[in-house]
């Protein structure tokens, strides 16, 4: 029973992370790697500031999302002028320098040996111990990253957003700044994966750097194209669907050596099938037709 | 006449592409209120003059002027609100959202133009919201789109598609209209129907630059045609005496 | 004594240089042309390197005769790759995000095969001890192996260029690189291009996991890692340029060698990757490639 909670705060971490970067990938149509790095900042942070300086988690959470935001925004103000396909190369060099500097500031952040026993997050003498009560915190916040995405989804603001994907020269055509537009979502979606890397860190309690290389940024782009680019729904069950089918394996007694594949080629295909076959993922995007009278 | 006192003006507008000459020391102006066409055949840079102009295209040489301020150097978005808008040939429309939509987002809202301004209680952005509305009614009711405002676009009609991506256009208020090829793909009727568009946007005030290669579509509303060839201008004036101009007549007839 | 180590690194740089060099261009046929961004490279770099191994070790056949087997499969997954995954997307309409994502996606899949099949753990190929033995001069040394590393590698630019410049596939894949539709238009058949430049991108980068196979192992992980210093090598270089890309590539070996000495070796990569982030935002054209445009359509 208590496994099934964990595995629940698990899809509800990745929900998160799945709502975070379909805001830039989904409505947007910025296609970053970098994901995984920004889930690493957020929970080296709460990793670092937790045990080094016995901070509260809820101010080392702020201090995660404003790294991201910070080196999010710098990114991309850099490099959105880009075409697409060297946009995502840029995003790559700073996914494999964020995984370099976690794996080798090992004063810092404990290099390979990653930051262990973390404690659970605690506010005003009350502790998120135990699976259930960690697994609220995880869809409290789960919920707040749905309304904001859902908000930002159904406004006139994420028509924009679906319209720079579209055309960006048209956006820019009718007087629309399109990289004000691709900088401020991309910082938005950076900071809230911070947010799911930190819960993740107090879920798990130890983190290292091989959790947050370009094969989970990967991983959450599939999610993303799996459960519906655009639709907000689709993040959660996408993340459902691939996250407790391999953590079933397991419960059959399957090999870690082998479980861990299996769930990777799942992916894999079904990315490669859902993007040939279903672009619109398990729950395609629905755009309200606007006010008509 | 000095400088300011132009509503538009280009000079000696040059741009190259490799060792192509694209547009070569292009020098017109534009009147307040009128309708002037950029005509030639295929190739002859005025796509490219559009591009340089609404700031798509960094130009080599020269320098592009509007209600007395330097246009050269600014970012596409900042054209519009220094008053100046654009279409495409390939219409470029938004073609997973709505008609209404695809004007809607024309215009400039400020609190809707923000990221903060989506959490923001209904009730504050409604007043906003409701004008803009109204303004988006009025642009569909004068193109004839109405009824058709909650399909998708990618649904409609070239024909329709085309009003669609003039609808767009008026959202963005601009006074000074660059249109590119709006008679292409239409039929004699929609024609007809498009240039009596054109003249009520100019009885309202609007300037318009248009572009088309085809010269009796646009001839009877013009006010002022600028002849394009292989990046030069070759011949302006009225109408009547560009249909009369030799050379003009050479260009098209041996193209 | 400074003096000898900083030769010895030199000649280590030039020799891990040649390597990255073969990685650029061979990314570069591919990228240039198709402007994908063919991040399943990785998979077909690593498949080329167990191939070279299965031959090998595994059903005995002669070194020769393995090597040009895992070129060849190489050249075919290349080819495979766009048959089956990028093409049929581009008929349907799909941009250039779909894509990119089916790569990751491809890669992902073709990455686990590896681990079911043949677990983590590294493997080598046995090769004459003869090239292995260091050949000392002075007090610098380095392997018959570096040297046919760096000449192989020079054989193939100069191969690809001449290619490039002299023969009739060549040039139509500079056109479509410089002009895809002007390219459609004239008559080109951009399809067969395709198929040529993955072809040959991807029997570019089996010859450069062949060194790596023979000189330091084989483990599933180094793909990535091949794929990263294609990146760097082929856009500090310059889009499109192959002696651009080839230099870069020298240049980032001799610059990894040569770090070592005053930075600790495990921040190589970062300093590899750092130069790429500084290149693309302050000169995405890299040394001799071509300007961008602003606005994607």
């Amino acid at each position: 029973m208590n496994y099934l909670i964990y595995v629940i705060s698990l899809i509800a971490i990745y929900g998160i992370l799945t709502a975070s970067l379909n805001l830039s990938v989904g409505y947007t149509g910025i296609l970053s790697v970098a994901q995984a790095a920004f889930m690493g900042i957020g929970a080296y942070a709460v990793g670092i500031l937790l045990t080094e300086w016995g901070l509260n988690f809820f101010y080392a959470l702020p201090v995660g999302m404003a790294i991201a935001g910070l080196t999010a925004g710098g990114l991309a103000w850099a490099t959105l002028r880009l075409k697409g396909e060297y946009y995502v190369i840029a995003s790559f060099g700073f996914q494999v320098i964020i995984y370099s500097i976690l794996l080798n500031w090992i004063s810092l952040t404990g290099g390979p040996f990653g930051i262990r026993q973390i404690p659970r997050p605690e506010a005003f003498g009350f502790t998120f111990l135990g699976p259930t009560r960690y697994a609220i915190l995880t869809l409290a916040f789960l919920a707040i990253s749905l309304w904001i995405a859902w908000r930002v989804g159904e406004s006139p603001y994420g028509k924009v957003l679906r319209a720079i994907r579209e055309d960006e020269a048209a956006a820019a055509s009718i007087g629309k700044n399109v990289s004000r537009y691709k900088i401020v979502i991309f910082t938005v979606s950076a900071m809230l994966a911070s947010v799911g890397g930190a819960l993740y860190a107090g879920l798990i309690t130890y983190i290292d750097p091989f959790t947050f290389t370009i094969h989970e940024s990967i991983f959450i782009l599939a999610l993303v194209i799996i459960g519906g680019s655009g639709n907000v729904y689709g993040s959660v069950v996408g993340a459902a669907v691939l996250i407790s089918i391999p953590e079933m394996l397991r419960f059959f007694d399957v090999p870690t050596t082998v479980a861990s594949p299996i769930r990777e080629i799942l992916y894999g295909a079904l990315m490669i099938i859902f993007l040939r076959f279903r672009p619109k993922g398990l729950l395609p995007e629905r755009i309200t037709r606007g006010v008509v009278r | 006449m000095d400088r300011d006192s132009y509503f538009f003006k280009v000079a000696g507008l040059s741009k190259a592409f490799g060792g192509l000459q694209a547009v070569k020391n292009v020098t017109f102006s534009v009147e307040k209120g009128s309708l002037t066409s950029l005509i030639g055949p295929n190739g002859a840079g005025k796509t490219t003059i559009f591009d340089l102009i609404s700031g798509f295209l960094k130009s080599d040489a020269g320098g592009v002027f509007f209600k007395g301020k330097e246009l050269l150097g600014h970012r596409p978005d900042e054209m519009v609100s220094l008053g100046m808008a654009r279409t495409f040939q390939h219409l470029g429309l938004f073609y997973a959202l709505s008609v209404w939509d695809n004007v809607f987002l024309g215009i400039y809202g400020k609190r809707r133009e923000r990221l903060w301004g989506v959490f923001l209680p209904q009730y504050i952005l409604r007043k906003e919201e409701e004008s803009l509305a109204q303004r988006t009614r009025e642009i569909l009711n004068f193109l004839g789109l109405m009824e058709k405002a909650g399909e998708q676009v990618a649904n409609l009609s070239w024909g329709d598609q085309k009003l669609v991506s003039l609808g767009r256009l008026l959202a963005t208020d601009g006074e000074f209209l660059l249109i590119d090829e709006p008679a292409s793909g239409l039929s004699d009727e929609q024609i007809a129907h498009l240039k009596s568009l054109l003249k009520g946007l100019v009885s309202r005030g609007k300037t318009i630059l248009l572009i088309d290669h085809n010269m009796e579509a646009i001839m009877d509303i013009s006010d002022w045609v600028i002849v394009l060839n292989f990046g030069e201008i070759i011949a302006e004036g009225k109408p009547a005496e560009i249909l009369a101009n030799e050379e003009v007549i050479r260009v098209y007839l041996g193209v | 004594m400074a003096y000898w180590l900083f030769l010895q690194l030199l000649i280590n740089g030039i020799v891990v240089g040649s390597i990255y060099a073969l990685l650029g261009i061979s990314f570069t046929a591919i990228f240039a042309p198709t402007k994908i961004f063919h991040f399943m490279h990785a998979s077909v770099y690593l498949y080329a390197g167990y191939f070279l191994y299965q031959f090998a070790m595994g059903w005995g056949w002669p070194l020769p005769v393995s090597i040009l087997g895992a070129v060849l499969s190489a050249g075919l997954m290349g080819v495979l790759a766009e048959r089956v995954i990028y093409s049929p997307l581009r008929k349907m309409g799909a941009g250039m995000m779909e894509m990119l994502l089916s790569s990751f996606g491809g890669y992902i899949v073709l990455q686990n095969v590896i681990l079911l099949i043949w677990k983590s753990d590294p493997r080598t190929v046995k090769i004459p001890e003869v090239l292995h033995s260091g050949i000392p001069i002075g007090l610098l040394t380095f392997t018959p192996l570096d040297i046919i590393a760096v000449i192989t590698s020079g054989v193939a630019l100069a191969g690809v260029v001449i290619f490039m410049r002299h023969t009739k596939v060549g040039k139509a894949m500079r056109a479509v690189e410089n002009d895809p539709t002007g390219a459609t238009i004239t008559g080109i058949p951009t399809e067969r291009v395709r198929l040529v430049s993955f072809f040959l991108g991807s029997i570019l980068v089996a010859v450069a996991v062949t060194f790596q196979v023979l000189d330091k192992g084989l483990e599933p992980t180094i793909g990535v890692n091949a794929v990263l210093v294609a990146t760097v090598a082929m856009i500090v270089g310059g889009v499109g340029s192959y002696g651009g890309a080839a230099l870069a590539g020298l240049m980032l070996g001799v610059a990894e060698n040569l770090g070592i000495w005053q930075i600790p070796s495990e921040w190589k990569s970062t300093i590899t990757f750092s130069v790429l982030v500084f290149f693309i935002l302050l000169r995405p054209r890299g040394f001799f490639g071509h300007r961008m445009t602003r606005y994607q359509e």
